[in-house]
């Protein structure tokens, strides 16, 4: 049968070239649409970890964020910007292939980052592997320059610290993962309402017009 | 004497400033609650000189080397001069403010004022009474931010300026204290002075200059030593007259305890410093007396002057400490001491005397400035042979006390002159001539003080009808006079017969001779005086009354010397160290006539340490802040680059 | 007994959303009294030494005086939201279902501060500290105002992304926890305690890392501080006194945490306290050169918050005399900087501006507000008898003999934040502002009781610290290193 590393290998392998494709997306349906298949195969991974090891809570979390994920955040997310008209363009400092470029030479980076700290090769992987959805996340959230941009930023990087825990330890104790999901759904609750304020107020989810606190 | 009843009475002299405030406090709709805090204050004041005098006494027998106080500490012989001339104050200042503070009842909240008066009065007394480093750094700050509000008593623009400098001044100054004494005490925060003079014995000799330099700048500062003195004369004239005299008279005496207290710690003083010192304390007085003469501001000459006090004193100190070291100029040390002492003491008199006179005089003719006063001898003749006997004692001129001390100070350098190796004569000199200079410039500046505000006719409507003179206010002041007459009278032929030295730590008697009569200097002043006026009186001449020579225009009283003019051969001749500056603009009156013109002069000085350090100090650091301010640009990315920047940094480094 | 403090906190959210508004507020103040009356009963006790240790609750001395302070601030910071909501429902500037709103989420920040310092389980610490930044995101958009909006993205954006990134340390630390114990993988700290000396030291070092830039987020350390003055400076008043004055602090307690697991993992404090104590140097410094060239009173004291934790942070990289002078300033920083909070906020309802160009005289048509903001400014700058003097004193003491430089470079940030407070504070309280209008006299209410309270407490603990008993327990530490 496969192996634990195969599972993981694979599975991190997909998730980051999805991620790299995620990056380069500048209309949010496709964005969105990538983070779904990104949430897709963090599920599945969880699915599988859970089918090989043994582990019944982890059918539980892969479904949860299934739920969560894939089906209910993103929807939301759809729902409120066509319902209030949000401009579905989205805006970053760098063009679409810069992005994509600098996003191979982050995973390349993280790999290598990992390579050096841990000696066994299925850590490698999943540390690599997770370390490059956090990075690609991290770069998502530096450089869009609109509200959206930035929420799925911090989303990528939330799966790619799923994705972490999943691959090093088998996931967390259970009502820790819960926690986690029921922040992340607060947390983009609170998105949607600061992005619909943002529309009322300024008519656009451009991050400069949040510009104006300096000293 | 019970040293237990001795304590207590301390004991009572530091708690009475603070039941007194929160009873003026309680009592505030009354309106005699202001005096009724003043007179507690006194009587502390007075509990306090008692508990001095009989402590002092016990102490000279022999038969006690220090005093317990209660929970609070040890009181050990250098600090009871110290607290004497606090307590004195004390009484002096809160007797004068019964009735001065009372016309200012709609400018200073006077509740308020009178507990941070409190809190003022028990941190000086705790900086003396403090057994351990933490407790001397507390009563220290305490001390200093109840001094800042007395500065912005009267919550003016200039005052709340002056304050601002004097906060940081002061900040700074606890800042380099605490560092100078943790360094000593290697980092334990808990040691007493016992302990830490101990453990300082086993540093080395960085440690021990870096400590040194450190409590040399944070005591040096709050004395007004230069370059860390620009508080100083902003600073004391903004306060009440009252606790301007006891800024002047007594916090800056408790820097110099600090100072002495803080050298006994180091178990061997290192000669370089006291170069240092010496030289700083010269260069603080000649600036001091400096600007003394060539200053408008009544108040402000006198906060100018105590810097040049301060800065002999320090002088007087490291001179002290350069001779006692050395075998050949052994014998000198003393007589630096006993100036020291005397110094002390007579800057305290007649400084707080003259700056109560001051609050008299601006209270009476509500300006300071000496360009618009004159004349007040006429209106007030006692008052200003009173303000003449404090003007002489400020210029040290016989037979007031402070001739005597600068006496012991001119003798001692006039014998250096003779002994010792060639550096140290060349030394003498040096110090000899400075002495003389700053002697000179403060005669000049105590003349014009003294002519300008008494004599003459005066320059304005204000000064012409000042108002009647309260005994008092007047009381203090004449105190201060009389005691300072006094010491000069019997200080020097009683303390001769005294070990100063104990109070250095060093048992030294000043040598018999080395001083002089100060009778004999009475009545070689005094005999003249009196042959003039029987003369007068025997042949009974008249007194003719008729114009003056007036060159054929009437005479004003604007056409008398102003203090403008009349320290312009100072300012002249000091010209670049006063950053002097001169504009004269010109314009014709008619556009057609250019002979018939208008000018305008513009005169400033500067002091050329705040031009040269101060400002562009300040200007600077703000100049950074201004570009640190950038780091908040607002943008929300670029907060987030920051974050995975020290991230990726820190992970990188510490591993 | 625990969980009955956590029933009252939803209780109070519960009520905030559906007792109609008559009720309100009474509800709400009882609520909280019995909150703290509560926390109190059950903290005291601990502070002597004690633990308590049921089910999910785990309290040591230090969780237990963190979560006094909670309790504390938070029933000041209630009673004085009373008549501040009331003003501005009454002022038209917001709404009753605003209001409301107000105080459920208050309520919801407040279960969830406790919860952070009141859990055994790193990882519901973990989530409960995301659960307080997503609670309080709302209050700081609350005010319909133009900066507002962006205060709250900044500060979520910010901290959620900090606090994930202490979820890879939280990761990092299980790892090392199922390495070295593999039969019992358990994120319960007491437990992880008792491994602590088997956890690998390479990965806990990193963990370390991870937790102490991340939740070092939230705590406000330089260079991570850029969310804070606006988040702190945009919310409502009461809400910034207990945003500074405990929300920060118990981040920190997050991060103190991971540091005893990583010094038991290492075999000692040094390399924990040399990271502790550069990022608290650097938090001093940088805060020192906004504050010089302010023009926002809110602002101002949101930078000396970030000035304070950094303190607080060298004095825990400092050893035990370090520790406690940290307790200490922990605790005086919060009575103090949420009394000039509340001072901030009565200023601002009647000056209607944060501008020092706008506000003047507070002094003569507010002497209440403004004495009491006199006394809690010279109580920050670490007059005696506050209790900020002792721990700087102690500050000092620890970083002279241990790392100059760094004493070099906090002496010099606090001589100017000093300047920078007198600078505009002195001015605020006693000179006119130009050409402004004229502002009506105020009348005693009882934000003036809660920060006379505050007062009281300030003043009593540094004497407390100054006489025996302070000085017993110090020359004990004391005694202990030298």
């Amino acid at each position: 049968m496969i192996s634990v590393f195969a599972a993981t290998a694979a599975f991190g392998a997909m998730m980051v070239v999805v991620a790299l494709i995620l990056i380069s997306r500048m209309r949010f349906s496709s964005l969105i649409a990538m983070f779904r298949l990104l949430s897709l195969l963090l599920a599945g991974f969880a699915f599988m970890l859970g089918w090989m090891e043994g582990e019944r809570p982890l059918f539980a979390v892969g479904a949860l964020v299934l739920i969560v994920k894939v089906l209910l955040i993103p929807e939301f997310l759809t729902r409120i910007a066509k319902k209030y008209n949000i401009n579905l363009r989205l805006q970053s400092y760098v063009r679409p292939t810069t992005a994509t470029f600098g996003g191979l030479a982050i995973v390349a980076l993280s790999f290598l980052a990992a390579w050096r700290f841990i000696q066994e090769p299925s850590d490698v992987v999943a540390l690599g592997a997770s370390l490059s959805l956090v990075m690609l996340g991290m770069l998502l959230l530096l450089t869009r320059t609109d509200m959206f941009g930035q929420a799925v930023g911090f989303l990528v990087t939330e799966n790619g610290i799923f994705l972490l825990g999943l691959a090093m330890t088998g996931g967390m104790p259970f009502f820790v993962e819960i926690g986690i999901l029921f922040d992340l759904c607060v947390f983009v609750t609170l998105i949607i309402l600061l992005v619909l304020r943002a529309q009322a107020e300024q008519g656009s989810l451009a991050t400069e017009y949040l510009r104006e606190l300096v000293d | 004497m019970d040293p237990l009843l001795i304590s207590r009475l301390f004991l009572f002299a530091l708690a009475t400033p603070a039941f007194a405030a929160l009873l003026g406090l309680l009592l505030r709709r009354v309106s005699w609650s202001n005096t009724l805090t003043q007179v507690l204050f006194a009587l502390s004041g007075l509990v306090g000189l008692g508990a001095v005098a009989l402590l002092a006494l016990e102490m000279f027998a022999g038969s006690l080397s220090s005093l317990q106080i209660g929970g609070l500490g040890v009181l050990q012989p250098l600090g009871v001069p110290f607290l004497g001339i606090i307590y004195a104050g004390v009484l002096l200042t809160s007797f004068y403010s019964i009735a001065a503070l009372a016309k200012y009842k709609e400018i200073y909240v006077l509740p308020w004022l009178n507990v941070a008066s409190a809190l003022f009065l028990i941190g000086m007394q705790a900086v003396v009474l403090a057994p351990s480093v933490l407790t001397f750094l507390l009563a220290w700050e305490l001390m200093s931010i109840a001094a800042y509000f007395l500065v912005i008593a009267d919550r003016t623009e200039d005052s709340l300026r002056a304050g601002f400098l004097y906060f940081v001044m002061t900040h700074l100054g606890f800042l380099a204290l605490a560092a100078g004494l943790l360094i000593l005490s290697g980092g334990n925060p808990l040691l007493s002075w016992a302990e830490l003079a101990q453990g300082a014995a086993t540093l080395g000799a960085l440690p021990l200059s870096l400590a040194f330099a450190l409590l040399f700048a944070g005591f040096g500062s709050k004395a007004g030593l230069v370059p860390l003195h620009q508080w100083l004369p902003y600073a004391h004239p903004q306060a009440p007259s009252g606790s301007s005299a006891l800024l002047s008279g007594v916090m800056l005496k408790v820097a110099v305890f600090g100072f002495l207290q803080s050298l006994t710690f180091f178990p061997s003083l290192l000669f370089p410093w006291m170069l240092v010192v010496l030289l700083l304390g010269l260069v603080s007085a000649f600036f001091g007396a400096l600007h003394a003469a060539v200053e408008n501001d009544a108040k402000r000459l006198l906060a100018w002057s105590s810097i040049e006090n301060m800065g002999l004193i320090f002088a007087g100190i490291a001179l002290y400490f350069l001779t006692s070291g050395t075998a050949a100029l052994a014998p000198l040390a003393p007589l630096f001491a006993l100036f020291v002492m005397l110094h002390i003491l007579n800057h305290f008199l007649f400084k707080s005397g003259l700056f109560m006179a001051a609050g008299v005089i601006q209270s009476a003719t509500h300006t300071r400035d000496l360009d618009s006063l004159g004349g007040l001898a006429r209106r007030w003749p006692l008052f200003s042979g009173v303000v003449l006997a404090l003007s002489l004692a400020a210029a040290a001129l016989p037979p007031l006390g402070t001739f005597f001390g600068e006496w012991a100070l001119v003798q001692a350098l006039a014998l250096g002159l003779g002994a010792g190796d060639p550096a140290s004569r060349f030394t003498a000199l040096l110090v000899l001539s400075s002495v003389a200079l700053v002697g000179g410039l403060a005669i000049f500046a105590f003349v014009k003080f003294f002519s300008l505000v008494f004599l003459g006719r005066a320059r304005t409507e204000a000064a012409e009808h000042a108002g009647a003179l309260s005994w008092i206010l007047a009381t203090p002041v004449a105190i201060c006079a009389l005691l300072s007459l006094g010491v000069g009278l019997v200080a020097f032929p009683l303390i001769s017969g005294i070990p100063v030295g104990k109070l250095f730590g060093a048992e030294v008697v000043v040598a018999p001779g080395a001083g002089i009569d100060p009778t004999l200097v009475a009545l070689i002043l005094a005999a003249p005086a009196l042959a003039l006026w029987l003369i007068t009186r025997v042949l009974r001449t008249k007194i003719r009354i008729t114009d003056t020579w007036d060159c054929g225009a009437p005479l004003t009283p604007r056409m008398q010397y102003t203090s403008t003019g009349f320290a312009a051969p100072i300012r002249f001749f000091f010209r670049t160290l006063l950053g002097a500056r001169r504009e004269i603009i010109t314009t014709p009156v008619v556009a057609s006539n250019p002979w018939v013109t208008k000018k305008h002069l513009d005169w400033q000085i500067h002091s050329i340490w705040e031009v040269w350090l101060y400002k562009p100090l300040g200007h600077g650091i703000v100049r950074v802040a201004h570009s640190v301010r950038r780091l908040q640009s607002g943008v929300v990315q670029f907060y987030l680059l920051l974050v995975l920047l020290t991230l990726i940094l820190t992970l990188f480094i510490a591993l | 007994m625990i969980t009955a403090l956590f029933l009252i906190g939803s209780l109070s959210a519960i009520a905030a959303l559906t007792l109609p508004k008559r009720a309100l507020f009474p509800a709400v103040s009882t609520l909280s009294t019995a909150l703290f009356a509560l926390a109190a009963y059950i903290t005291l006790p601990l502070l002597a030494g004690g633990t308590l240790q049921s089910g999910v609750w785990y309290l040591d001395p230090f969780a237990a005086l963190l979560l006094l302070i909670i309790a504390f601030l938070q029933w000041s910071a209630t009673l004085v939201s009373v008549p501040f909501i009331s003003t501005e429902l009454h002022e038209g500037t917001i709404d009753v279902a605003h209001a409301r709103r107000y105080f459920a989420l208050l309520s919801a920040f407040i279960f969830s501060m406790m919860l952070t310092v009141a859990v055994d389980n790193l990882g519901l610490m973990w989530v409960a500290l995301e659960a307080t930044t997503l609670a309080t995101t709302l209050l700081v958009s609350f005010y319909p105002r133009k900066g507002s909006l962006e205060a709250a993205w900044k500060y979520i954006v910010l901290c959620s992304t900090g606090i994930s990134l202490g979820l890879i340390g939280l990761l990092l630390t299980y790892y090392a926890a199922t390495v070295a114990a593999p039969d019992l993988p358990n994120i319960d700290w007491t437990y992880l305690r008792s491994i602590a000396s088997t956890l690998s030291p390479q990965i806990m070092q990193i963990a370390f890392i991870f937790v102490l830039i991340g939740y070092g987020t939230k705590v406000g350390l330089a260079p991570m501080h850029a969310w804070l003055p606006d988040a702190h400076s945009r919310a409502p008043a009461p809400i910034s006194a207990m945003l500074s004055g405990v929300l920060l602090n118990a981040a920190l307690f997050a991060i103190l945490r991971y540091k005893t697991l990583v010094d038991a993992s290492l075999g000692g404090g040094e390399w924990t306290s040399v990271l502790l104590v550069f990022f608290g140097v650097l938090s001093t410094l940088i805060p020192a050169a906004f504050i010089l060239v302010q023009t926002d009173y809110k602002r101002l004291l949101a930078y000396s918050s970030i000035e304070h934790m950094g303190i607080t942070a060298i004095l825990f990289g400092l050893g035990p005399l370090g520790a406690f002078a940290a307790l200490v300033h922990l605790t005086g920083h919060a009575l103090t900087k949420s009394m000039l909070f509340f001072g901030a906020g009565n200023i601002l309802h009647a000056w209607k501006s944060t501008k020092f160009e706008r506000v003047g005289d507070v002094m003569k048509t507010h002497p209440y507000t403004g004495g009491l903001f006199l006394f809690g400014v010279f109580a920050l700058l670490a007059a005696p008898p506050s209790p900020l003097f002792f721990s700087e004193y102690l500050l000092f003491a620890g970083l002279i003999s241990t790392h100059p430089v760094a004493f070099a470079l906090v002496a010099f940030a606090l001589l100017v934040i000093g300047a920078g407070f007198m600078r505009f504070l002195m001015p605020l309280l006693f000179s006119p502002v130009r050409g402004g209008e004229s502002v009506e006299r105020e009348t005693f209410n009882i934000s003036h009781g809660a920060m006379m309270v505050h007062a009281v407490l300030i003043v009593s603990f540094g004497v407390l610290l100054a006489t025996n008993a302070g000085q017993t327990i110090m020359s004990a530490i004391a005694a202990s290193i030298f």
